[in-house]
């Protein structure tokens, strides 16, 4: 019975020597991370029955239980993923921002210095100094791109070498969880039902660590403790006792960057885009989105610059009178335009391909990247995908012969050489370079273009009032053919200088005078153009794709045969068939003009002019020469169309006097006919394309009509007759068709036009307009503006380009595509503030939690070290007792 | 609920961090003067502080313009008052010329100063700038704008160009003004003509045409608007044709050096020994050039034969010289009122401009800068609560059961 009691005060006496020894374990461990706090549980021992019921028998401990909860554990390391996600990424986003915000690295300052520079040339475009510093301030602009640009690229370096850094953390806690997983199968097992705590807490300690870089998911495995853990999107790290690796490699996309796999038996499979949260996930999200499209934005910004800035100087002309070229370097020069396009990593042998992407159109580029995608079923088919939004923007077929091109998006994707395969693919970074490459192609003062290359003037002996303005160069090369246009084929000049000579009021033609004294028609003419005063008259045609065909068939040239009426002008019948090829869709549609037997110049052009796309012009040109009066009672009577016109007296048979009676002939006058005369000779023009028809009267009279070739006067008229008294001939006139781009003619016989007209570019590339009164006679020049060193036109037109909108279709300018970035950046920095803010709020919470039921509070543990101490201190009290009771018990036998 | 001692530890010392690290950026804020330190402070207004600050560059740049275009100006306004001051006098020996009671000798005399004057003149046409530049020769600001041609008279080699600069987002505003426009297309009194060597002809040295001058103004309004044109032969002979038709006025005439030409109530001489095949040119014109004019007045004087006739030819001719002088003055005065316009819109584009910079500063101003007794205010409240941590964190952190045990 007393031993019972010695029973009972040991068991409390061990009971709470171990209650004291887990107290003392957990105050030891208080700043042991991931440690969960211990509690002795105390079960009172198996009652026995004795007469007076069941008696107690003392104390034992069942089990020593470690505080911790799964549920809080894994919600502390979702949080803990989450936060360090937006971590990193605001990490990484502020480095940006502070980067392209500054005054003392942003592109801003640099640019306005540039423009400003700019400015300063066109106040004064003579003066070296402002030249000077527009060249260094260029300078300064080019490099403030390069070291932009090399800031944000070595910021994907620092992306790289952090990944690798996480890779290998990864590596080696997957290891040890391997490891844990095996000791804990092997403690629990010995431990038979009882948890090997300190494990608990390494294994939970581990994978808290882990969720720092990866979303972590974590699967107990049946009854042996283990746990299956899973990272990103169910990727296997750690499977019971194995341990996978992972790696950091080359991208096979983009060979300036590093992309996260997963190594399994020596194959690496690349999980980047599986891989989410923590460290990792938010140091992808970052480079993926943002960074890569800072570093697409910002080269779009110099690639538009330089493009803009090169075709806008190309039109100008230098201090040493040679047009302006590129400014910048050109942003098609091929090693550049080669490295916009790179081949697949994992693409199949052979890689043989040559390609390149062209800037077409950099109004029109996006920021995105592409790919281009051999999908099959052939290996000619492919698709260009824009990877921003997922969509395919181009879908086509290589036509098997080299070089072939496709457009998209503004670039031109150019196949030079090579074999494609179904499979392969190519990346596209169309402007991920541009800050890069941008550079200067200027080196000297005087080859910077302020001045343009064109200029006009009004003949001093001008009696009307009408002026020219200044002009404009459209383009020096054509933009279809992309051949120089002749005007600036050579070097240093005007190629042909022209003049503007008006031949009455109101109708002008433009000539050719590389030889002064004699002035020939511009191939193709521009031939009796209607002058409308009152307005702007814009004298050449801006459609690069417009053509000019002319009639020139067999009929054309010819005087019929003189004789007693009716008079016809001898045109043969003619049907022309018209084919115009949309520009749009490219479908072609057929149109049939009938061409009647003697129609007159003027009835052909208005039925032509009926055609759309058609600008159709009608004139006839008839000379009058060898006036013979046999000087008998009749006088020579010259009847014009219908009206006669009587020289009095044979001295008067001159020229001069027709002329006068023909200029003050109403009728004439208001069919657009009217006449000049040198002396002996004399010219009728009708400028509607009537036919104008002679007869002469009187008796034993003559006049020599001849037809002009409205295409080269100077040369021999093409055809003369004789007519004589008594007899009467028709002349027809000329017609020149402008025709708008994917505007073809043809015609079935060769009459009045030729069956395949061959047509010339009207394009000239340059633009003038008269405004005013002029008067016949009237002639303006356009010439080089060789020594025109105080021109600031092109430099006003350069300077204009900083407000102008070039970019994203033409709708924000440089500086606002670039605070475009720096809003953009701005913006997600600034949620990421925000959500690191509200990432830290939750893991605190966690923490709590977690802390709240696993954390030590020494105040506790010295509470409970009292509690227990008193109660080893009192169950020793119950052995002494029981003790003094057998002693007694011994004394009261002796 | 438990706290652990770690937690408290921890907390304690993140709560501190914090408060420690908007105590920095407010002290960032007072030292900067800004309200915004990176653009992720506050992203839309930092977009709109780049175009603001891009704008007021703008501006900057269009004052600094119109600054330098209303220098321009005002140059330009002086040289063209001290050339009026030299046609003034011109015109003032025109009308001295016109005195019937002149001899030859007088009028030579007078001749001799209109020459001084003409060159005077052409010098003053030919002003350059700080820089060197001609100021009246359009785009050619490289070349002289009038030029002696080998006839010895005036000639414009400038051309039509205006230069102009921006002063405003869409507002351009001509810094520069033709020589041609101001003195060279100038309004005839009556129907006139000048007198200009074929540039290809061939003599060397070349062969001149004198300034001529009409001797019958009625024969001459007759023939006018067309133009002559006088050809060498190869057996040293001339012929007279109307340019443009190509019609003969005269047919090889014999030809002697200096022995005037009168052909349509016009008088000239060739001079030199012009090469067959080289001709000149008699082009009609209703504008004549100041210098021009000036050089008919002094042609005229020379050419002065003393007796009635010629006094006539001499009368007639200055009546024209005065007409033409006159309407060059009005051609320099309307230059000079033109540049007046001109220099008020630039003032005014300029105090347009700077009433803008001094919105778009205040705009700025709104946008970027801090209120600095809010944030003063702000600061010591942060420091307030720093030092509130750390008190109440040495406190809680010293109790212990322990030190009780």
């Amino acid at each position: 019975m007393s031993g019972g009691l010695i029973g009972i005060g040991l068991s409390g006496l061990r009971a709470h020597q171990t209650a004291l020894s887990v107290t003392g374990n957990n105050v030891s461990n208080t700043n042991t991370p991931g440690y969960s706090r211990q509690e002795a549980i105390f079960v009172d021992n198996q009652s026995l029955l004795t007469g007076a019921g069941y008696l107690g028998q003392g104390v034992n401990l069942s089990t020593i239980r470690r505080n911790a909860e799964e549920f809080i554990t894994a919600q502390l390391r979702s949080d803990t993923t989450i936060y360090n996600e937006r971590k990193v990424f605001l990490g990484q986003a502020s480095s940006v921002d502070n980067l392209l915000a500054s005054t003392t690295t942003g592109l801003t300052p640099a640019m306005s210095a540039f423009f400003q520079a700019f400015q300063g040339g066109a106040e004064d475009p003579t003066s070296v100094p402002q030249r000077q510093l527009l060249l260094s301030q260029s300078e300064g602009l080019v490099s403030r791109f390069k070291s932009l640009d090399s800031r944000l690229n070595s910021q994907l370096r620092t992306i790289d070498f952090e990944m690798e850094a996480a890779v290998s953390e990864i590596n080696s806690l997957a290891k040890s969880l391997a490891q844990l997983n095996q000791q804990i199968a092997v403690a629990v097992g010995a431990g038979q039902g009882d948890m090997p705590n300190n494990l608990l807490d390494e294994r939970d300690e581990a994978l808290r660590k882990l969720s720092e870089y990866v979303t972590v998911s974590a699967y107990p495995q049946d009854s042996t403790g283990q746990l299956n853990i899973f990272i990103g999107n169910g990727q296997p790290l750690v499977l019971g006792n194995t341990s996978a690796t992972m790696a950091a490699v080359q991208s096979p996309t983009n060979s300036s960057q590093k992309e996260i796999a997963l190594v399994v038996s020596g194959v690496s499979k690349i999980i980047s885009n599986e891989l989410s949260g923590g460290k990792i996930g938010g140091l992808l999200e970052f480079r993926n989105n943002e960074l890569t499209n800072s570093i697409n934005s910002l080269g779009r910004v110099a690639l538009v610059l330089a493009d803009t800035i090169n075709k806008q100087h190309s039109l100008g002309m230098d201090l040493e009178d040679n047009l302006g070229g590129n400014y910048f370097l050109d942003v098609n020069e091929t090693s550049v335009a080669q490295s916009r396009i790179s081949a697949n990593g994992q693409n199949l042998p052979p890689s043989d391909q040559v390609m390149q992407i062209n800037i077409l159109d950099s109004s029109a580029l996006t920021t995105s990247d592409y790919e281009l995608r051999f999908d099959g079923p052939n290996d000619d088919d492919f698709n260009i995908i824009r990877l921003s939004d997922g969509q395919r923007v181009l879908k086509s077929v290589l036509p098997g012969v080299y070089p072939a091109n496709v457009e998209v998006d503004g670039f031109q994707v150019q196949f030079d050489s090579g074999t494609f395969k179904q499979g392969d693919r190519f990346s596209i970074n169309p402007t991920k370079t541009g800050a890069r490459d941008i550079g200067l192609q200027i080196d000297r003062v005087e080859a910077i273009a302020f001045a343009a290359p064109i200029r006009a003037e009004a003949e001093i002996g001008n009696t009307g009032n009408a002026t020219i303005n200044l002009g404009k160069v459209l383009d020096v090369t054509n933009p279809i053919t992309n051949q120089v246009l002749p005007a600036f084929a050579v070097p240093g000049q005007f190629t042909p200088p022209m003049e503007i000579e008006f031949i009455s009021d109101t109708i002008y033609r433009v000539m050719d005078v590389s030889d002064p004294a004699n002035p020939v028609p511009l191939n193709p003419p521009i031939n009796n153009q209607l002058y409308r005063p009152g307005i702007s008259n814009v004298l050449f045609s801006a459609d690069p794709g417009e053509i000019k065909v002319s009639a020139t068939g067999n009929d054309t040239a010819q005087v019929p045969v003189p004789g007693v009426g009716p008079f016809v002008n001898g045109y043969g019948a003619q049907n022309l068939t018209i084919l115009t090829r949309d520009v749009d869709t490219g479908l072609v549609s057929s149109q049939a003009v009938a061409i009647a037997a003697n129609s007159s110049a003027e009835t052909i052009a208005s039925n032509l002019q009926a055609v759309s796309g058609i600008q159709a012009t009608a004139y006839t040109q008839v000379r009058l020469e060898n006036f013979v009066d046999n000087g008998d009672a009749s006088p020579l009577e010259i009847t014009i169309n219908g009206q006669t016109l009587t020289l009095p007296g044979s001295t008067a048979a001159s020229p001069d006097a027709l002329v006068d009676l023909i200029n003050t002939n109403s009728t004439l006058m208001n069919q657009k006919i009217f006449a000049v005369s040198n002396g002996s000779r004399l010219e009728i023009y009708a400028s509607t394309g009537k036919d104008i028809q002679i007869e002469v009267g009187g008796t034993g009279d003559s006049v020599d009509v001849s037809s002009i070739d409205p295409y080269s006067p100077g040369t021999p008229a093409l055809s003369t007759q004789t007519v004589s008294s008594g007899n009467g001939v028709a002349v027809g006139g000329a017609i020149d068709l402008t025709l708008s781009d994917g505007i073809t003619l043809t015609a079935d016989v060769n009459s009045v036009f030729t069956q395949a007209p061959v047509g010339t570019s009207s394009y000239l590339g340059f633009q003038f307009e008269i405004k005013g009164q002029p008067k016949a006679g009237d002639s303006f020049t356009i010439k080089y503006n060789d020594g025109g060193v105080s021109d600031n036109r092109n430099a006003l037109a350069l300077a204009n380009l900083e407000r102008a909108s070039t970019i994203g279709g033409g709708v924000i300018s440089y500086a606002e595509a670039y605070s475009q970035i720096i809003e953009e950046i701005g913006t997600v920095t600034n949620r990421a503030r925000l959500d690191t803010d509200a990432a830290k709020a939750l893991l605190d919470q966690s923490r709590s939690n977690r802390e709240a039921i696993s954390g030590v509070n020494l105040d506790e543990e010295a509470g409970k070290l009292v509690q227990f101490q008193a109660a080893y201190n009192a169950s020793a009290q119950v052995v002494s007792i029981a003790r003094q009771l057998f002693d007694t018990l011994l004394n009261s036998f002796r | 609920m438990r706290i652990s001692t770690q937690q408290l530890f921890n907390r304690g010392l993140e709560s501190m961090q914090d408060v420690t690290a908007q105590l920095q950026k407010t002290q960032l804020q007072l030292s900067t003067g800004k309200k915004i330190l990176t653009p992720a402070d506050d992203p839309v207004a930092s977009t709109r502080i780049l175009e603001l600050n891009q704008e007021l560059n703008i501006n900057a740049q269009f004052q600094r313009n119109v600054e330098l275009a209303e220098g321009s100006l005002g140059l330009q306004d002086d040289k063209l008052g001290s050339i009026n001051v030299v046609v003034q006098r011109v015109r003032e020996l025109m009308v001295a010329a016109g005195n019937g009671a002149l001899s030859k000798n007088d009028l030579s005399a007078i001749s001799s100063e209109v020459k001084e004057r003409l060159e005077q003149l052409a010098g003053m046409l030919n002003s350059q700038d700080a820089s060197g530049e001609y100021l009246f020769s359009g785009f050619q600001g490289g070349t002289q704008p009038f030029q002696k041609s080998v006839s010895g008279s005036y000639e414009y080699k400038g051309d039509e160009g205006n230069r102009f600069v921006q002063v405003e987002p869409s507002v351009t505003i001509a810094s520069t003004q033709n020589g041609k426009q101001i003195f060279q297309d100038v309004k005839v009194d009556k129907n006139s003509f000048f007198t200009v060597a074929n540039p290809n002809n061939q003599a060397n040295p070349p062969a001149g045409i004198t300034t001529g001058m009409i001797i019958n103004q009625e024969e001459y309004d007759t023939f006018y608007p067309n133009d002559m044109k006088v050809t060498f032969n190869s057996s040293g002979q001339y012929s007279v044709t109307d340019k443009a038709t190509g019609r003969e006025i005269l047919t090889n005439q014999p030809f002697n050096v200096n022995e005037p030409i009168v052909v349509n109530g016009v008088m000239f001489e060739i001079t030199g020994s012009p090469a067959p095949g080289d001709s000149f040119f008699i082009e009609s014109t209703a504008k004549q050039g100041l210098l021009t004019t000036v050089e008919k007045f002094i042609y005229a004087l020379d050419n002065f034969v003393p007796n009635e006739e010629g006094r006539a030819v001499l009368s007639t001719n200055l009546e024209s010289a005065i007409g033409n002088l006159d309407n060059a003055e009005t051609s320099i005065l309307e230059a000079r009122s033109q540049l007046g316009a001109r220099m008020n819109t630039l003032e005014t584009t300029g105090e347009q401009l700077k009433d803008v910079e001094v919105l778009t500063k205040e705009i700025l101003s709104e946008l970027e800068s801090i209120d600095y007794a809010e944030t003063v205010s702000l600061l010591s409240v942060q420091q307030f609560t720093l030092e509130a941590a750390y008190s109440s964190f040495s406190r809680i952190t010293s109790l212990n059961l322990f030190d009780r045990l």
